[in-house]
């Protein structure tokens, strides 16, 4: 077995490592750990790189394209409960993605986090989300990727609420881990049924494990689709798909630094990585596939038009890593297994720049994250500009910018779904929404740049803002160039990357009319959107032109359709009536009526006894009863309330039945 | 070997009787805590490591400590106690608890019980492979009742909130 | 040549012994210090039976280990309601306490 796999587990232990004496460290030592966090973090990058150029080595034979290294985890009588690591195309790529823009986000982080005086906490935390991401990336096992999964969201429930002294970083919190934990349960659900069809946890082994063709072939149909939904179920948690994507704007409360994180490489990837890892089964059935197209579908235009009326430069940004992630969704779904991940994979880095882009805005501006707030910091910070204007190019689609190139295979991918058991117009769905939330997405990212580029600056913030040090605009560079560079992996026609990924599958032929027609639908919106936005409009104090023109549409909108609302209306209200009727049950008619009515009933009843006593019994029997007292002294002998009293008499009135057993068993 | 059974048995009883004769709760929770480590031996002496393991570890190392700390809590920390246990009222409690040895002794006594050939022997593995098999649910039921004991404990011990009156 | 008889005579003695602490001590501390005792002469018995009269099985073992256990939450909620019935009474003798009475 070659080192790398034999050594695979090393790329995600590090960062645990790492983390631990990290969280050994006492506060002040803020050098010490951040180094030691980001030396892990580099030796993972490289162990990262040695794995993939492995594989690309070991070219494209069948059986190298999963290569694991298995073990017995936890053996009990006969059954035993085995681990594994996987190398696969699959996890090579998300190794590369997820330990490269951590390490750039780590870097990041020392500039941007430099005056918190939880410094320490902050980079323990980060190694341990990347760690955990990167041991769910390897895991060859259902169990090991469960096990994982959770640890991402614990760890991102830390990250989130990290300035937990914020009321609304706590209440983030606890919704990002609530709501993730919606989808988990499905999940876990799934995973269980899974095991129990294929008889094993491991994905791959020798033929042998759950994802193998002999294991899969045995799975019925109708069993491969609810596994599929329920393992989609903890994808669109984690993915932040419609319905439970609240979570993830409301993820913004944390540092910059770890939006970038959970938004780019690390969180929300983990559910398209998910899909990505379960395709096989996804396939069985076409149903499941559709399902998580139309979801997709949905989602990628439905986040892209709540992202036109925000005014947070990183709620923006966050309902466009749905708006994204909507779009990687529908590429899995319309059997664009490749294009999906090749826009994951593109999309990790843009998207990494340009939360790290507004982070260095943010920072700059004395964290004002309102974008009526910016304006003119072309000129004042000009590095970031340019690094953010590659990014905002390369996320709308503009050609020769790695967005691009993803985003239009995964048109292609759209356009040629043609689902037999689906009339025409429900296949035209997704190309549809695909293509009018391309235009939304290049029309707000232009209104986000003109608000925080163009014009005069409009608050004191933007005016005194100056270029970010070198720790904060060195990985801005770095993901700038792979912004660009990213994407000529995938050249349609002659894409490595889809050569890498599935070397056995063809790729759809290019289509001249598709590609032209989103080029031009993206220009004209940067088009309009670069109109709209100018002269008047980014004056201070001005109204959003749309919002003057389209008034309460735009306030819906601004408002997110009033989702977080509607839950709080329906879910919550009921979760909270319902416990506060179980709280009213105990209270009154347990304690209340069981326990005060059996004590009213007892009174009665004495009341009763007292009026029969003192009616019928007291005259005749008054003597009797003076026999009965003196009885009773004895008695209260008996009764004195003392335990060990009573004890006394229990153990001797053992022995005196064991006595009388003894003199009846001699007769 | 018989020597080590006869050993343990003075050291048991003993201890034992000091452990509740002695009117310095202190002495008696140490007293108890010989008395512990007696039975361990006890166990040990059957070939029961794993519970000669256990009992040093939940009765010498838990159960004792907590017992010394309940005397420091309601007591001063000498724990005098007023009362003898050879005082009058404590009298019948002998007689009944000597009633009761009596019993016990005359039963066994007169009962006879079949040795088997060879001693049973197990392992650890055994027993490990016991609970996560056979005993599963014993074992999940009194890891519950262990959790309930313990969130039961910090509640009952828990300062009252003050007077809502 | 020490036989089971040996065993539960032992296990006899030390339970009239715990017996005799819970019946005659005043402080409820030692009351639960009989109890205890009673209980580990109960686990003799059963490891003692376990060793001479069983077979491969190990039913007196895990008796033992399920009585410690319980012994353990017994022993914690007990000094836990005697803290609480001290700070009450502000005694923690058997002899006040009795609010049993009838």
């Amino acid at each position: 077995m070659p080192w790398i796999v034999e050594n695979l587990w090393l790329i995600a232990f590090l960062p645990f490592l790492a983390a631990g004496i990290s969280a050994l460290m006492p506060r002040a030592q803020k050098k010490a750990s951040s180094g030691i966090v980001i030396f892990a973090m580099a030796l993972s990058l490289l162990l990262s790189l040695k794995a993939g150029g492995y594989l690309l080595k070991a070219g494209s034979s069948h059986e190298t394209l999963h290569l694991v290294r298995n073990f017995d985890w936890l053996p009990y009588g006969d059954t035993v409960i085995r681990l594994g690591f996987l190398l696969d195309p699959l996890s090579a790529m998300m190794l590369f993605v997820v330990s490269f823009v951590s390490l750039l986000v780590f870097i990041f982080s020392l500039g941007y986090m430099d005056h918190d005086e939880n410094f320490t906490r902050f980079f323990t935390f980060l190694s341990l989300f990347a760690g955990s991401m990167l041991a769910l990336v390897i895991a060859n096992s259902l169990l090991l990727l469960f096990m994982a999964w959770e640890l991402v969201g614990l760890s991102s429930y830390l990250l989130i609420g990290f300035w937990y002294q914020k009321p609304s970083a706590a209440a983030a919190m606890k919704k990002a881990f609530i709501t993730t934990r919606i989808g988990d349960l499905g999940f876990f659900i799934g995973l269980l049924w899974f095991h129990y069809a294929s008889g094993t946890s491991l994905f791959y082994d020798q033929g042998q494990g759950a994802l193998d063709p002999t294991k899969l072939s045995i799975l019925g149909g109708s069993a491969a689709l609810w596994i599929s939904l329920l393992v989609f179920c903890g994808a669109v948690g984690k993915s932040g798909q419609f319905p439970l994507h609240v979570w993830l704007p409301d993820a913004m409360e944390g540092p910059t630094p770890v939006s970038a994180l959970i938004h780019a490489a690390t969180m929300v990837a983990a559910g398209v990585f998910l899909v990505g890892r379960m395709y096989p089964v996804f396939e069985i059935n076409p149903t499941a596939l559709e399902v998580v197209a139309f979801v997709g579908a949905f989602t990628a235009l439905f986040a892209a038009t709540i992202a036109v009326a925000q005014w947070d430069i990183k709620r923006i940004l966050a309902y466009s890593t749905v708006s994204q992630l909507g779009y990687m969704m529908m590429g899995l779904g319309v059997g664009g297994y490749v294009s999906g991940l090749f826009h994951l994979f593109t999309h990790a880095f843009f998207k990494a720049l340009l939360f790290l882009g507004s982070g260095s805005i943010i920072h700059a501006c004395h964290h004002e994250q309102d974008i009526r707030k910016m304006g003119g910091l072309k000129d004042r910070m000009s590095r970031t500009f340019v690094c953010y204007m590659i990014g905002m190019f390369a996320l709308s689609g503009v050609p020769l910018f790695a967005g691009f190139f993803s985003k239009d295979e995964i048109l292609l991918d759209a356009l040629h779904f043609h689902p037999a058991n689906l009339p025409h117009f429900a296949s035209r769905i997704p190309i549809v929404f695909g293509l009018i939330g391309a235009f939304l997405t290049a029309f707000y990212m232009m209104r986000q740049v003109k608000y925080v580029f163009f014009g005069s600056p409009r608050d004191h913030g933007a005016q005194h803002a100056h270029e970010s040090g070198s720790p904060m605009t060195l990985p801005l560079i770095f993901l700038a160039l792979m912004a660009v560079a990213t994407g000529f992996l995938g050249w349609p026609g002659h894409s490595w990357f889809h050569h890498f990924m599935e070397p056995a599958a063809e790729a759809h032929p290019t289509n001249l009319y598709l590609m032209l027609g989103s080029i031009a639908i993206v220009l004209i919106a940067l088009g309009v959107s670069a109109f709209v936005y100018s002269g008047e409009a980014l004056r201070a104090g001005a109204v959003d032109p749309l919002e003057a023109r389209f008034a309460s549409l735009f306030r819906v909108l601004n408002n997110k359709y009033y989702i977080d609302e509607f839950y709080e209306k329906t879910f919550v209200l009921f979760t909270r009536t319902f416990s506060r009727i179980i709280v009213r049950f105990d209270r009154y008619i347990l304690n209340g009526f069981f326990v005060w009515g059996s004590a009213l009933i007892v009174y009665g009843l004495s009341l009763v006894n007292q009026l029969i006593d003192e009616a019928a019994i007291n005259r005749g029997f008054d003597k009797g009863c003076r026999s009965v007292r003196t009885g009773s002294q004895w008695n209260r002998w008996i009764q004195n309330g003392l335990s060990q009293h009573y004890l006394k008499i229990t153990s001797l009135a053992i022995v005196i039945l064991f006595l009388l057993a003894l003199f009846i068993g001699r007769t | 070997m018989d020597y080590v059974f006869y050993i343990l048995a003075i050291w048991i009883v003993g201890s034992g009787l000091l452990a509740i004769l002695q009117r310095n709760l202190v002495h008696c929770a140490v007293a108890l805590i010989a008395f512990f480590a007696g039975i361990a031996g006890i166990f040990f002496s059957l070939h029961a490591e794993f519970l000669g393991a256990i009992q040093v570890v939940v009765y010498v190392g838990a159960i004792a400590v907590l017992i010394l700390f309940a005397i420091m809590l309601t007591r001063h920390v000498t724990g005098e106690e007023e009362v003898s246990p050879f005082s009058r009222h404590a009298i019948w409690g002998w007689i009944a608890s000597a009633a009761v040895l009596c019993v016990l002794l005359y039963s066994l006594d007169k009962q006879m019980f079949a040795i088997s050939a060879e001693p049973s022997q197990i392992t650890m593995l055994d027993i490990g492979n016991a609970m996560m098999q056979r005993y599963a649910v014993p074992f999940e039921v009194i890891s519950l009742l262990l959790t309930a004991a313990l969130v039961g404990a910090v509640v009952i011990a828990l300062e009252e909130p003050r007077e809502r009156k | 040549m020490v036989t089971l008889t040996h065993y539960l005579v032992l296990a006899a003695v030390v339970f009239c012994i715990g017996l005799a602490g819970v019946l005659t001590r005043r402080n409820a501390i030692m009351v639960l210090v009989g109890l205890e005792m009673m209980l580990n002469a109960g686990n003799i018995n059963l490891v003692a039976f376990w060793r001479y009269l069983g077979s491969q099985a190990m039913s007196g073992q895990m008796f033992a280990i399920f009585a410690i256990a319980v012994a353990g939450a017994e022993a914690a909620v007990g000094l836990a309601l005697l803290i609480a019935v001290y700070r009450h009474f502000r005694n923690v003798s058997v002899e006040e306490i009795s609010s049993l009475k009838g």
